[in-house]
């Protein structure tokens, strides 16, 4: 399978601060990879790698078989925030516009296009309302949008949902895993969240903490990946991966605080 | 608004209360009827209009200047961490130094014309301005340098973004700097002037003529109640989202 993203040995520090450690993995054209770790494992700081936001690392990074640098003189990967991912002083319609005004040729019937995603993404009647106007849930469905209107290939989202209701985070995850499906897009998608990571994800990357490293990778099980469906979530595949990252996690954890107790110690004799 | 009127009402009251009792001697305070009188002489024969002419011309031009002065300075500074720390100290002298101190070497500099008043208000006001600039460009939330760059905007587009982003503070900060720029103004128009409302205040005070005094303070309070209400009576128009904010 043709890999929309191919990471190899990507390191990255902060100062004397060695935050990924040799980093490497593939996300295949239009699958969903969650990158699924603790806070402060540096999930967000790989992705801000990966759409070019942080052009400081070591490794290579190429997307659609060509070098990332390359890639992004000439194009670029949408990108969805945790808040502030809509600009205020733009209408819902005008926030979408301002996507489909980003790519190189646009396609004819644009205020048809405009409509469409107004629609696909349940903002129908909100037009002219403006971002502050509409729930945290609706202003992350006109970022998606935005997103979707740049029609790139890859979708990266840094904890898109991390600020909204349990709720209102159940509705958005259908609705990534439903425009997967629909737009055929390659999305990267960057959550602690483990029940979320494997609702929406084809592959989940789990990663540890300082400096991160890949710990594991898990495939969901192919009847998980095509179902829309919330009552996945109590299927026993579900469940039982759920465990498993569960367990892993915990287990990652303790041998993180075991390292950090260590290098205290050293440092104190 | 009834409110105000009624205190509107309430000050003449009382100002005609103790003017006409005497309580207060008319060199102090003028009567109504005298401050009435002084209005109707220097607008019909003293050719007031020109004077507040010649100061909101001074004031617009001063301000003009030191707004498209401060905000690219701001806009380039913001972008570059060494420049500002580099001239932020010179900044801070020149924004703590009194306006009035400057006016010796002003004169000499520029001697007393049009130049030296408006040079006076720029100084006075564009520092401050550039400041207030700087800062609401530095907390503009990162994610939508974010945004931009994934939308890759081009870089004007980058800095139209800024400014639609700091724009509801800008506003602000111009009504505010637009205020200083007053206070400025009779300063200058106080110690090297032929003409200008300060003017005007101070060739009354030579003559003790108080109620002609009052009506110079009157005018600049209700200019800048005007220019007050003009900046904040646009505000919900040009900013439509935030009077739209639920």
């Amino acid at each position: 399978m043709n890999s929309a993203i191919q990471i190899s040995k990507l390191s990255k520090f902060f100062g004397d601060l060695h935050v990924l450690n040799e980093i490497s993995f593939a996300v295949n054209l239009g699958e969903i990879v969650s990158i699924l770790g603790p806070s402060g494992s540096g999930k967000t700081t790989l992705l801000r790698c990966i759409t070019g936001l942080d052009q400081e690392y070591s490794g290579d990074i190429t997307i659609n078989q060509i070098d990332q640098t390359r890639f992004l003189t000439d194009n670029r990967i949408a990108f969805v925030t945790q808040k502030y991912g809509n600009f205020p002083w733009l209408t819902v319609e005008e926030n979408i516009k301002l996507g489909l005004d980003k790519r190189k040729a646009i396609s004819s019937g644009y205020n048809v296009e405009v409509v469409r995603l107004i629609q696909d993404l349940g903002l129908s009647g909100f037009e002219k309302s403006y971002p502050d106007q509409l729930s945290g849930g609706m202003q992350q469905r006109l970022a998606i949008g935005r997103a979707l209107a740049q029609d790139t290939e890859i979708l990266a989202m840094d904890e898109p949902f991390g600020a909204l209701d349990y709720q209102t985070r159940q509705g958005l995850q259908e609705l990534i895993k439903s425009i997967s499906h629909r737009y055929g897009k390659t999305i990267l998608f960057v959550t602690h969240d483990i029940e979320e990571a494997i609702f929406i994800s084809d592959r989940i990357v789990l990663i540890t903490k300082s400096p991160s490293v890949i710990a594991k990778e898990y495939s969901v099980p192919p009847q998980l990946r095509l179902s829309e469906e919330l009552e996945t979530r109590f299927a026993d595949g579900f469940v039982g991966l759920r465990r498993q990252i569960e367990k892993d996690m915990r287990r990652l954890a303790h041998e993180d605080d075991k390292t950090e107790k260590n290098i205290s110690l050293e440092n104190e004799i | 608004m009834l409110w105000s009127v009624m205190l509107a009402t309430a000050i003449l009251t009382f100002w005609y209360g103790v003017t006409k009792l005497g309580i207060v001697d008319d060199l102090f305070l003028p009567s109504p009827g005298q401050f009435w009188l002084a209005v109707k002489k220097l607008f019909l024969y003293r050719d007031f209009h020109q004077d507040i002419l010649i100061s909101v011309f001074r004031v617009l031009i001063a301000w003009t200047i030191s707004f498209s002065i401060a905000i690219p300075t701001a806009l380039v500074l913001s972008k570059s961490e060494k420049l500002y720390r580099i001239l932020s100290p010179y900044i801070d002298f020149l924004r703590y130094l009194p306006v009035p101190v400057l006016i010796p070497l002003i004169i000499l500099f520029m001697g007393i014309g049009e130049s030296a008043k408006i040079s006076l208000l720029f100084i006075g006001t564009v520092f401050q301005l550039l400041l207030l600039v700087y800062d609401d460009l530095k907390d503009i939330p990162s994610e939508y340098f974010d945004i931009s760059y994934t939308l890759n905007f081009s870089k004007w587009e980058k800095v139209k973004m800024e400014l639609k982003a700091i724009g509801p503070n800008l506003w602000n900060n111009c009504r505010i700097t637009m205020g200083w720029c007053w206070t400025y103004l009779v300063i200058a128009e106080l110690v090297a002037s032929q003409e200008g409302i300060g003017y005007m205040v101070k060739e009354a005070q030579r003559f003790s003529n108080t109620p002609e005094i009052y009506v110079g303070i009157v005018t600049m309070g209700l200019i800048g109640l005007f220019s007050d209400l003009t900046w904040k009576g646009f505000y919900p128009v040009v900013f439509r989202y935030k009077r739209a904010k639920s």
